[in-house]
């Protein structure tokens, strides 16, 4: 009785009415980029364009299995492992399995995440983003027993990843969705989240991606959620 | 020489040519033969292959040149197959059998005799909100565990009495530390609180039998409490409620983060408002304060150091089956209480955890003309070693444990004469303790460990070893079993006169538990027995000679207990049953013969619910409790023998609720409780008068009751934080 014991306890509850469905979406930027100079980074390039245009679960799961197969292909890149953990991550928010499931597809996640960590010129910004990415995914899981400690660690990845990279577009995206699903009685919802998401914006503008195969997603994401604040303020 | 240069470049073509296209298909199967769907089968250092479909099968086209390759199968939790094929390759299927990984450390759980109330493991019968929300329990850790199986309900008390176990044989550790007065000060028949707020802790772990070699000095079950580690965030609480007002501020940097909180309660305008059962000369009123500085050092290191401090007082005048009709207790304590642990990883997969821990807990109770000061001190220390390497199918804890303690008393039977009595005692008490969780195989687990305490108090020394086992039957349910043997020094009332005439106390269990967990629903059923042993026993025409004392008391234990939870099956709605049946007899303190104790009940029953309802922003909570009727011993009947009266049954409906919402722009949580709602008339013993009355030959006597009819809560909490979460993780200022 003695604290404030029920705050932070019950507060979680109000977040199972938003369940984060946050699809991964086509970024059709990557697919374009042009002249591949050998036949990995033409594979890759297929493989990426294939993964980033498509929100099947089914699909998305052969994705993170090529990207495995890549993996044996060139075993000293990151980016492979970096794509199957993406592929693994978009799958839980795309699939209607069970939470128990989804956290075993997300222990795989973490596990192909810390393969990509130990390789060298990893983009330890980027792998933070994808692991505040994880964090989102397992809240969502089980908001109400889950945010008191997966937002606080979604924020800490988030802050680490623009440490690092001030100029990575995803880690203001990543933030921004904390906020838009985290109920606005605990300071979320879209309209607090509006101002980080147009900062997104400006940050994917000036953003260029480090290679053709570098990760380069989150834009049409960011601009249909942009759409639906104008359709919202059009009503 | 030109003839071979063209031969050559006649066949290069050729050999091109074929490496076009191959098509590789098969099967993928497990050790036991079934098809195994899922696993990526392709030619190494190409992007081709293919998943298994629902039917374990494959097929892919490569277009790699020809060559020597390798296909390779893999799957999570299986050992990666892989076999040479030259290209061009035969259309023959090919066919794969994964066997599993020989499961790491910890994939099999004992779960026999614990309940777990924490976020993070699928299978803990509880989580820490949990302990907060239970109606009834008004956020008391024990109370809230009390609403589980294996437990008797003893309003009077409202300590944990563990399968047929006194209050006394639960013990509570904090961050492995032993507490040696968890529960605030208080007077009989008035229900204790536990010292400990459950926001402190993040992993709690009630142990209602068969626990580890790492905990001891509890016959019955040990309460484990394990704080957070860093505070999440920067944030100030006010609370207030009608029966305390508190403040809390927590600051967070970095690496380190510090909460202080103080609360002020007072029962003064509470007590006159509602209707009490007994008179309040002086309603419960106390001041409490803690300070918490948690600091992570390095990667994993952790210090903490938690200190509380508290002084209470009362006075209530209760009914008594003396010619007066009322008896008078006041109470003065006052508690303070600092824990001090640090863990951090050494080398070659070593870690270290210790701690220190010093309390000083000084009552003085006034029944009546008698006045009775109690004062205990205590020193305990603790080091534990965890070999913990990553890839070993076992691990070892070693560790010892100290204990210093001075309990010294001032009885003085009547404050008007000068007579008083001051026994005191001094123990030195040393632990070792050995322990190894293994893993045999990808379904059994086991650990194994044992404990030695030495006693300088007592002279004498004990070993008791414990076992555990557990096999999973499937990927839902598990078979554990514990066996063990506990000691225990004697209660300090005992100590104090008999101390050195006496030894440990004793009991062995053995517990089988069964466990079904499965999408938010958890079965839990647990059968044990348990044996006690040199049991204290004295004569209670005599409780001041120490030559009527001895360890000649025995008793025993059986039953079974059963929880089922679920968190599915209705959106919004949680709830669990539990039930616990009990047979049990003791001898032990004054029982002339082997008798039921008057803290067990035959049946316990608990229904817990909560729901909550997202377009109130509330959650209402309710709390059904049941117990068969506790024995005790009618001295108007003789005839009928030691502890054979039975007291009415114990019922009990609580209600809460807690709204949230803003208040001044924080974020607040006003939260109604009402504990006994429709106020049934529990009684929890009777007191009989020192004498018969002279006119009916009869001893007088009058009905232990709850304090009040009914316990009605209502408070307020605001959380002062940074209005944008967004910025909560921006350095503190």
């Amino acid at each position: 009785m003695k604290t404030t014991l029920l705050t932070l306890a019950l507060a979680a509850a109000t977040f199972t009415a938003s369940a984060q469905t946050l699809a991964a979406q086509p970024a059709t930027a990557t697919a374009a980029v042009a002249a591949p100079a050998d036949s990995y980074t033409a594979l890759m390039t297929g493989a990426i364009a294939e993964l980033m245009n498509t929100g099947d679960p089914a699909v998305l799961r052969a994705s993170a299995a090529k990207m495995e197969r890549a993996a044996s292909v060139k075993p000293q890149d990151w980016l492979p492992r970096y794509y199957q953990a993406y592929a693994l991550l978009i799958n839980v928010f795309q699939s209607k399995e069970d939470g128990d499931a989804k956290d075993q597809t997300l222990d795989r996640a973490e596990a192909a995440l810390a393969q990509a960590r130990k390789l060298g010129g990893a983009d330890e910004s980027e792998l933070l983003v994808l692991q505040a990415y994880i964090y989102q995914a397992r809240l969502g899981i089980s908001p109400m027993l889950r945010s008191m400690k997966y937002s606080g660690m979604v924020n800490e990845a988030v802050a680490k990843a623009k440490a690092l990279n001030p100029a990575n577009p995803r880690a203001y995206l990543v933030q921004a969705n904390n906020v838009y699903y985290t109920p606005a009685m605990f300071g979320g919802g879209a309209e607090v989240a509006k101002p980080l998401y147009q900062e997104a914006q400006a940050r994917f503008a000036a953003f260029k991606p480090a290679s053709s195969l570098a990760p380069n997603w989150g834009e049409w994401q960011l601009k249909g959620r942009l759409k639906s604040y104008e359709t919202a303020a059009a009503k | 020489m030109r003839r071979l240069l063209c031969l050559l470049l006649i066949l290069l073509p050729i050999a091109a040519a074929q490496a076009q296209t191959t098509t590789l298909r098969g099967t993928v199967r497990d050790a036991a033969g079934l098809p195994l769907p899922g696993v990526n089968v392709f030619l190494r250092g190409t992007f081709d292959g293919a998943s298994t479909d629902s039917v374990g099968q494959f097929g892919f086209e490569t277009t790699a040149a020809a060559g020597s390759y390798v296909v390779q199968a893999s799957l999570l939790g299986f050992i990666t197959s892989e076999r040479p094929l030259t290209l061009p390759a035969s259309v023959a299927p090919l066919s794969f059998v994964l066997k599993t990984t020989p499961h790491a450390l910890g994939s099999v759980v004992v779960t026999a005799g614990a309940f777990e109330a924490s976020d993070e493991h699928r299978s803990a019968a509880l989580t820490t909100r949990d302990i907060q929300t239970t109606a009834g329990a008004l956020a008391d850790v024990a109370a809230a565990f009390n609403t589980l199986p294996g437990t008797t309900r003893v309003g009077e008390d409202g300590m944990l009495f563990v399968r047929g176990g006194a209050a006394s044989e639960t013990k509570t550790y904090l961050d492995g530390l032993p507490v040696q007065n968890p529960y605030n000060a208080t007077v009989a028949a008035v229900p204790a609180r536990g010292r400990f707020s459950p926001s402190l802790f993040n992993g709690t772990v009630f142990s209602t039998g068969g626990y580890s070699a790492l905990y001891g000095q509890a016959l019955s079950g040990v309460l484990l409490l394990n704080s957070t580690d860093l505070a999440p965030e920067t944030q100030t609480g006010i609370s207030v409620t009608s029966v305390f007002l508190g403040a809390s501020r927590t600051k967070r940097w970095e690496r380190t983060s510090l909460a202080l909180t103080t609360d002020y309660t007072n029962l003064t305008p509470y007590t006159g408002l509602l209707p009490q059962n007994v008179r309040w000369d002086q309603a419960p009123r106390g001041l409490s304060s803690s300070v918490a500085l948690h600091h992570r050092i390095g990667q994993a290191g952790m210090l903490k150091v938690y200190g509380t401090w508290n002084a209470q007082r009362l006075q209530i005048g209760q009914p008594s089956p003396e010619p007066a009709g009322r008896q008078t207790v006041g109470l003065r304590s006052g508690n303070a209480y600092l824990n001090t642990t640090f863990r951090s990883p050494l080398r070659r997969g070593w870690s270290l955890q210790s701690g220190l821990a010093l309390s000083r807990d000084d009552q003085r109770v006034r029944p009546d003309s008698v006045r009775l000061r109690t004062l205990e001190q205590a020193l305990t220390g603790r080091v534990v070693l965890i070999n913990d390497s990553a890839a070993a199918r076992f691990n070892v804890k070693i560790g010892v444990e100290g204990l210093g303690q001075q309990v010294s008393q001032t009885v003085q039977p009547n404050a008007a004469a000068p007579l008083t009595y001051r026994p005191e005692f001094y123990e030195q008490r040393f632990t070792g303790f050995v322990e190894s969780d293994f893993q045999l195989s990808d379904r059994l687990a086991g650990r194994v460990g044992g404990r030695t305490e030495y006693s300088g108090l007592l002279g004498r020394w004990n070993a008791a070893p414990r076992l555990a086992l557990a096999y999973q039957t499937t990927d839902h349910s598990s078979l554990s079993a514990a066996y063990g043997r506990f000691y225990q020094t004697p209660d300090n009332a005992l100590l104090l006169t008999a101390g050195s005439r006496l030894g440990f106390e004793q009991a062995t269990h053995a517990v089988l538990t069964y466990q079904y967990t499965h999408a938010g629903r958890l079965l839990q059923v647990e059968a044990y027995h348990k044996r006690y042993a040199h049991l204290v026993r004295y004569n209670g025409l005599q409780p001041r000679n120490p030559l009527a004392y001895n360890n000649g008391g025995s008793g025993y234990a059986r039953g079974f207990d059963v929880l089922w939870r679920d968190r599915k099956t209705i959106k919004y709605l949680e709830y669990y049953f539990s039930y616990g049946f009990m047979d049990t007899r003791r001898q032990y303190r004054q029982d002339p013969v082997l008798a039921v104790p008057t803290f067990a009940a035959r049946h316990s029953v608990s229904v817990v619910a909560k729901y909550w309802v997202p377009a109130l922003r509330t959650q209402f909570g309710a709390t059904a409790s049941y117990g068969s009727p506790r024995r005790y011993h009618n001295l108007n009947q003789p005839e009928a023998g030691y502890n054979q009266g039975r007291l009415p049954t114990y019922q009990d409906l609580s209600l809460n609720a807690s709204y949230l919402t803003h208040l001044f722009g924080q974020f607040t949580i006003i939260h109604l409780a009402v504990n006994n709602v429709l106020a049934s008339p529990n009684v929890f013993g009777y007191r009989y008068a020192q004498h018969p009355d002279v006119a009916t030959g009869r001893y007088n006597r009058v009905a232990v009751t709850p304090t009040a009819p009914r316990m009605v809560f209502l408070g307020m909490f605001i959380s002062i934080n940074k209005k944008n979460p967004a910025s909560v993780n921006e350095r503190p200022e």
